[in-house]
């Protein structure tokens, strides 16, 4: 045999030895994944916090170790399951690339990666003083303005809180009147200028409002001004075309207001249901929560009945500590408008401060009780533990 | 005319619509006046008016709330324009609206890159390749970031598995370019950006980066081309009218390169190139105040990276050194009391401002030997007093060296006597047969003699001695027109060669 042969005879043999090794490889790894199950992908972190890691394997005993990786430096070297480390994010919710490498014991690894989400916040003085507007009913749904601190009482996740301040609320509002343009409120449109036209009349001086005009799309008609004519103008200039987006227009709405300081309230009319929202309702639901925005939904027509349409725009309210109106004329919505001038005028300001110690973005439930009896109280419902985000 | 129902069924929204925008209320008119301004400024952005695309775009955003692509563009405008916290502030809302938009994670995370902010940025390309693993600009953006960090091969793996994961998306191809342009990897860069342009012949920043490699070869031609057909699809963009500047710096056109660089100002007055080739125009004309009042402006530029900072200080201090034995020597020039080595110290400076003229009077004047005699021949050759060039080269013989038998070869060919410069070339070849300059210019010789076969072969040999050099290219853009079947494959850029044989560039003396 030539030595040539001889060359082409190993190259062959090399190439299936090649491809043995490579098909009994993709045996052994078959099955063989690692995945970051905690915390996951644009989690918020702060403060030490577990980080954890699933490897599947037909045979667990060929997992040799996992490797534990934040932003590129190795944290841990796991050998044994569960696989897990506790890591300190440190005090402030940053971006970090939190990694698991799992190694097979013959040398191959598979990778998961997961990257949390950072907030960039603004001062962190007064991070613990907690500010809630509280809307008090008595029987007849009418507003209560003759209470006292002592008739209150604030609730932090079961536990009494000590009210720092109180007072009637005074002080200018911000708020922003949504109106549903959708094609289905062509029949009524006429009325409901009318009548959001007579809310801008009950403002004061010193409050603001802007407009916002959404279908599928959501455009601000006017910016915030205190300017009742341009306000007026602005409403009665939307005309209405198209499917309905509540979602979208709520989410828009309340990116608006972040910059806004003050008491802030959301006055949102509807005919029906969110049709075309990119927008999922549980994330303006949170939305709700992690903002310190009053929402006032107005449900027009008589399609509502007790169903989740219903339920969205009540949803929302008692998130926020607001309130849901149901109407079945557009003739109604004057005296709605006007209940809801009413209540944020009557509203009562109270500060406590959190005594919570654990700022690790949790749910902190608040409520606000009275002792007066036959009232009801409606405030916010709670706020995330985030420091630099409380509710203020 | 037949009725198409389905036909009616489309047009009738947007008959309502142009029917309550005919109505023109001020909501109407709000949404119209959006959809038109949304078009305007995408419209801009892709003709590189980026300043004209923020002002469309964030008339748009101020009112339609929830217009994803709106947000989209400005803050990719944004960056282009170099405002980073405001298009990382657009791009947010971006994401918000669309949190799973590839595309806005990675013009977010290429903003953070913009204001250096490195860990944001890896972590935002990371997102996106959370969401597809083989996002070929978000691998590209964790190379951009690993360059930004100094680790050059993590740099090179990023852009490689990103050209692998889509070949036709450009930025990787001029990423990667630029890498190995800085490592002087001269003919992998130009391969590199060439298939950039291939894939995306209409790309101003492949034509840019492509231009700028162009000049670095030497090849002025194509890098004007180039430049020109970038200027043409992206007329606002300032970038193109600086490269354009730069190259005309480079040509010795100096007035031509302070138009373009004006240009380019008057689109982008916040360019550092610009300022820095205006510094070096002046400084060619000698007016070395102008040339440090543009430097001091670079430095007072804001988004100024600390690269550009540290480049631009030295520069500052290498002209204020430059003007003040400028301003000595000449005083000593004028009295007449200039010594032989000031005036071959103010010909190196005027050789160094390309004023070839002067350098070779100045260097005649000092009576030079050895060396600096060598040295005033090339400042002859270079002047194209080619007569005085080869009277010097002559009489030097060429000692044993081929850079002298080929310089005076070249001297030889301005003067027209190509036989004779063919004889100076060989010559150069008989004292080292290994000498590439030697091949390439007898080479250019023979071609000149219509010895088109045996140019051929020389160049071949060229290129074997110096496969990726700075003449490589265009020893193989001659070849490809003189010998087909000798040459590597056809160039991809489809931009016609323009250049011919080699204009020469004479050795110069170590």
């Amino acid at each position: 045999m030539s030595a040539r042969r001889i060359v082409l005879l190993t190259g062959v043999l090399g190439l299936l030895l090649a491809s043995v090794s490579s098909a009994q490889q993709g045996v052994r790894r078959r099955g063989f994944s690692v995945k970051v199950t905690e915390p996951v992908n644009d989690d918020i972190v702060v403060g030490k916090t577990r980080i954890a890691a699933t490897v599947s394997a037909d045979d667990p005993t060929v997992v040799d170790r996992v490797e534990f990786f934040v932003n590129d430096k190795l944290v841990l070297v796991d050998r044994e399951a569960p696989y897990e480390v506790l890591y300190d994010f440190g005090e402030q919710p940053l971006s970090w690339i939190v990694k698991a490498v799992a190694w097979h014991k013959e040398g191959l690894s598979v990778t998961s990666s997961i990257v949390t989400r950072r907030i960039v916040l603004g001062t962190t003085a007064e991070v613990n003083r907690v500010v809630l507007w509280a809307t008090v009913t008595d029987k007849d749904d009418h507003p209560v303005s003759d209470l006292k601190a002592t008739d209150f009482t604030v609730m932090e996740n079961g536990r009494p809180q000590k009210i720092r301040e109180f007072s009637a609320e005074t002080r200018p509002i911000t708020l922003a009147i949504l109106l549903d343009t959708s094609g289905s409120m062509r029949e009524q449109i006429d009325e409901v200028h009318q009548a959001a036209g007579s809310f801008v009349d009950t403002l004061r001086p010193e409050d603001k409002a802007m407009v916002v005009d959404f279908n599928d799309t959501v455009f601000l008609i006017q910016d915030l001004t205190s300017d009742h004519a341009a306000l007026k103008e602005a409403i009665t200039s939307t005309e209405p075309l198209g499917p309905t987006a509540i979602y979208d227009a709520m989410h828009a709405t309340y990116r608006k207001l972040r910059s806004v300081e003050g008491r802030k309230a959301v006055v949102l009319l509807s005919d029906g249901q969110d049709t075309s929202s990119d927008t999922k309702f549980e994330r303006v639901v949170d939305q709700s929560k992690r903002s310190n925005v009053l929402i006032y939904g107005i449900g027009l027509g008589g399609g509502f009945g007790d169903g989740p349409r219903k339920n969205v725009l009540r949803e929302f309210a008692e998130t926020t500590g607001g309130r849901a109106f149901f109407v079945g004329k557009a003739a109604e919505l004057g005296s709605v408008y006007q209940q809801i001038a009413d209540e944020l005028r009557r509203q009562y300001v109270l500060t406590y401060e959190t005594d919570i110690a654990d700022w690790n973005g949790r749910w902190v439930n608040v409520e606000v009780k009275s002792s007066e009896p036959g009232v009801k109280v409606r405030a916010r419902r709670g706020f995330f533990a985030v420091k630099g985000q409380t509710p203020s | 005319m037949a009725f198409r129902p389905l036909r009616a069924l489309i047009l009738l929204p947007l008959l309502l619509a142009l029917t309550s925008a005919a109505q023109a209320g001020r909501a109407p008119e709000i949404r119209k006046r959006a959809f038109q301004e949304l078009n305007e400024g995408v419209a801009a952005y892709n003709r590189g008016e980026y300043a004209a695309a923020v002002e469309k775009l964030q008339a748009v955003t101020a009112v339609a709330l929830n217009n994803f692509r709106a947000y989209l563009y400005l803050g990719q405008a944004l960056t282009a324009a170099r405002r980073f916290p405001e298009a990382v502030d657009a791009l947010d809302v971006a994401l918000d609206l669309e949190p799973d938009d590839l595309g806005a994670h990675v013009a977010r995370a290429s903003a953070l890159l913009g204001q250096g902010d490195l860990d944001e940025a890896a972590a935002g390309y990371t997102r996106a390749l959370g969401l597809r693993p083989d996002f070929s600009p978000a691998l590209d953006g964790l190379g951009r970031v690993a360059e930004a960090r100094g680790d050059d091969p993590k740099a090179v793996a990023s852009y490689e598995q990103a050209i692998a994961a889509n070949k036709g998306y450009p930025d990787p191809y001029l990423h990667l370019g630029d890498l190995y342009m800085r490592q002087n990897r001269l003919d992998e860069a130009v391969q590199l950006l060439r298939e950039a342009v291939r894939v995306r012949p209409d790309y101003g920043p492949g034509l840019n980066r492509l231009a700028s490699a162009y000049a670095r070869l030497g090849l002025y031609n194509e890098a004007v081309a180039t430049i020109n057909r970038a200027i043409e699809l992206e007329p606002g963009v300032a970038e193109h009218r600086a490269t354009l500047g730069q190259i005309q710096l480079e040509l010795g056109l100096l007035g031509q390169a302070e138009q373009s660089l004006q240009e380019a100002k008057a689109r982008d007055p916040e360019l550092p190139q610009v300022y820095e080739g205006l510094a070096e125009a002046a400084r060619r004309r000698g007016e070395y105040p102008a040339a440090v009042a543009q430097v001091d402006k670079a430095l007072t530029l804001p988004h100024l990276d600390d690269r550009a900072h540290d480049r631009l200080i030295e520069r500052r201090t290498a002209l204020q050194n430059e003007e003040a034995s400028v301003a000595r020597l000449e005083q000593a020039v004028a009295a007449g009391a200039a010594s032989p080595e000031d005036l071959r110290a103010l010909a190196a400076i005027e050789a160094g401002r390309s004023r070839w003229e002067r350098a070779t009077d100045l260097q005649g004047q000092s009576a030079p030997e050895g060396i600096e005699r060598e040295r005033l021949a090339y400042y002859a050759l270079r002047a194209n007093r080619f007569r005085d060039a080869h009277a010097i080269y002559g009489a030097l013989d060429d000692a044993g060296r081929p850079d002298l038998a080929v310089n005076d070869g070249i001297a030889l060919t301005g003067l027209g006597d190509h036989a004779a410069a063919e004889g100076r070339f060989r010559r150069a070849l008989t004292l080292d047969e290994k000498f590439a300059p030697a091949q390439l210019y007898l080479g250019n010789a023979l071609l000149r003699q219509g010895r088109a076969g045996e140019a051929a072969d020389a160049y071949v040999t060229f290129l074997a001695l110096d496969p990726s050099g700075q003449r490589a290219e265009r020893v193989r853009r001659v070849l490809q027109r003189i010998a087909p079947d000798k040459a590597p494959p056809p160039p991809a850029l489809p931009i016609a060669p323009t250049t011919p044989p080699a204009a020469p560039e004479p050795e110069k003396p170590s």
